[in-house]
């Protein structure tokens, strides 16, 4: 399984376009968050950026690895190596989920500087925030992972900005009724935070067998 | 162990193909070549007997293992090298023998690195940056490094010159010095079989058609060229195949000794691997 998470971890980030990508990507939210946070709506943009950030960054390592997979047809030549099919496609779930966790240190990062160095959010605002944007990272991995099981590089990536069209919209949705939304009493947002947490991560979980069933039935 | 492969009627099905009924068995110690036309099934075969599709048997053993239950026991002392399915061609040869020292369990560095050495290749230069020889030397290199029992190769030489293939088919040689080592070749390329192979299993529309050591068909099988009265003479269970050209018949025989006893003057080809195959596929049997 080890070998299959540096194979992956290679592919997204040792090969020239991929890491360019993930470079671009950063230092376009770095300038964005700057530059929401000295707006007058700077909470509803920084809010928008933030779980943005989460979401694209948990979700993306999976692009890469199908890409290139699917360029020298490595599945085949992976399913013979000593590794269950089963096993194959956990080790991506695995690497997902350190991704999640990677991406979300990153947002933390920038509502730690949305609170104490540019002041958006009070802390318990930007708790909620992190808190939301976790859960969603979660959720859409799981959806994405899916997606690129079943549909491959070309149609998955499609398929792929279409869901995350969706999702960027309803999060302006969310934010933009956030006001009301951040009036419900803190202690049962935050309750249902945590709770939301382990639900996500079901989903990730019940994803993750959808998509062993997906992978040994094409490869059956 | 005293068979690398035993496989008793092994199918699998698809909408338009069915590979149907494959029983044969790989002795430890040798080397099987797979002929077939393109679609005869070869590489669903290997597939199955790899265990990276499904299919139906009644055994199905790989090293010992079945290859549904243990398959990925069986798999660690297994190399496969495919003509449809390779390494990154964004990898070094150094990345990735890290990479596969964390996949085998008896991965050996040092032997990959000789390896590498021997074939010339540089470490650090991307795959995609190598000439196709060079690249199938590496994915050799990366195949034989975790000691394998068994090497399967499926077109593994296609669109190499005749140089490299020489010397790839000098390592398979080498390889199979070991009685525990056993190859698993299909390929286009007949004359390299005719070379290297201890046995020939031929697949056609997905039935095996025979399986036989190479000395078996050097003996039995011949080609006769002759007129129309001896073609009528000829015991019809001695004809394999026939192909009727302008005044006269080919004829495939695939019990040589025999009708040399019987007709001592007749004049009789050998019959190469690709005649066998041509003669299966192209030729008219007789009813």
């Amino acid at each position: 399984m080890k070998g299959i998470m540096i194979k992956d971890l290679y592919d997204n980030f040792r090969v020239g376009k991929n890491l360019a990508s993930y470079i671009f990507g950063g230092g376009f939210i770095l300038v964005v968050t700057l530059l929401c946070t000295s707006q007058s709506d700077a909470k509803l943009s920084y809010s928008w950026m933030i779980m943005i950030t989460a979401v694209i960054f948990s979700s993306c390592l999976i692009e890469s690895s199908c890409e290139q997979d699917e360029k020298a047809n490595f599945n085949r030549l992976m399913i013979s190596f000593p590794l269950s099919k089963t096993q194959i496609v956990i080790t991506r779930y695995l690497l997902a989920l350190c991704c999640i966790g990677v991406s979300n240190l990153l947002t933390l990062l920038m509502i730690l500087y949305a609170v104490y160095v540019k002041p958006v959010f009070s802390p318990e605002a930007a708790l909620e925030l992190w808190g939301l944007g976790l859960v969603i990272s979660i959720l859409f991995t799981g959806i994405s992972q899916v997606i690129y099981y079943l549909f491959g590089k070309k149609v998955g990536t499609i398929v792929y900005l279409i869901f995350f069209a969706i999702l960027a919209s309803s999060y302006h949705l969310i934010i933009f009724f956030a006001t009301e939304i951040f009036n419900i009493h803190f202690r049962l947002q935050i309750i249902l935070l945590i709770a939301g947490i382990p639900l996500s991560l079901l989903f990730l979980g019940l994803s993750c067998l959808i998509s062993i069933r997906i992978f040994k039935r094409r490869y059956a | 162990m005293e068979h690398a492969i035993q496989v008793r009627n092994l199918t699998k099905s698809y909408k338009d193909f069915t590979l149907d009924h494959i029983s044969f068995d790989l002795p430890s110690g040798t080397i099987m070549g797979l002929i077939g036309e393109n679609g005869a099934g070869k590489s669903t075969l290997i597939n199955a007997i790899l265990g990276i599709s499904d299919s139906e048997y009644e055994q199905a053993d790989v090293l010992g293992y079945d290859i549904t239950a243990h398959g990925r026991y069986a798999r660690e002392d297994v190399a496969a090298i495919f003509c449809d399915s390779h390494f990154d061609q964004e990898f070094t040869p150094l990345f990735l023998g890290k990479m596969l020292s964390k996949v085998y369990r008896n991965w050996d560095q040092d032997a990959y690195m000789n390896y590498l050495e021997r074939f010339d290749l540089p470490l650090k230069k991307r795959l995609k940056k190598l000439s196709t020889g060079m690249r199938v030397k590496v994915e050799f290199a990366a195949a034989l490094s975790h000691h394998p029992k068994l090497l399967v190769l499926d077109e593994a030489t296609s669109g190499l010159d005749p140089v490299f293939r020489d010397e790839l088919l000098d390592l398979l040689r080498e390889f199979t010095e070991d009685e525990d080592h056993s190859v698993f070749i299909s390929s286009h390329i007949t004359s390299d079989l005719d070379k290297i192979a201890d046995y020939i299993a031929y697949l056609h529309e997905g039935k095996l058609q025979f399986v036989s050591s190479c000395d078996d068909l050097r003996n039995n099988y011949g080609i006769i060229n002759c007129g129309q009265q001896f073609f009528d003479a000829l015991s019809r269970e001695d004809i394999v195949a026939y192909r009727k050209e302008a005044y006269s018949y080919r004829v495939l025989v695939n019990n040589r000794q025999k009708l040399r006893q019987v007709f001592q003057d007749i004049r009789m080809e050998n019959a190469s691997i690709e005649d066998i195959m041509v003669f299966y596929v192209k030729g008219e049997k007789v009813r």
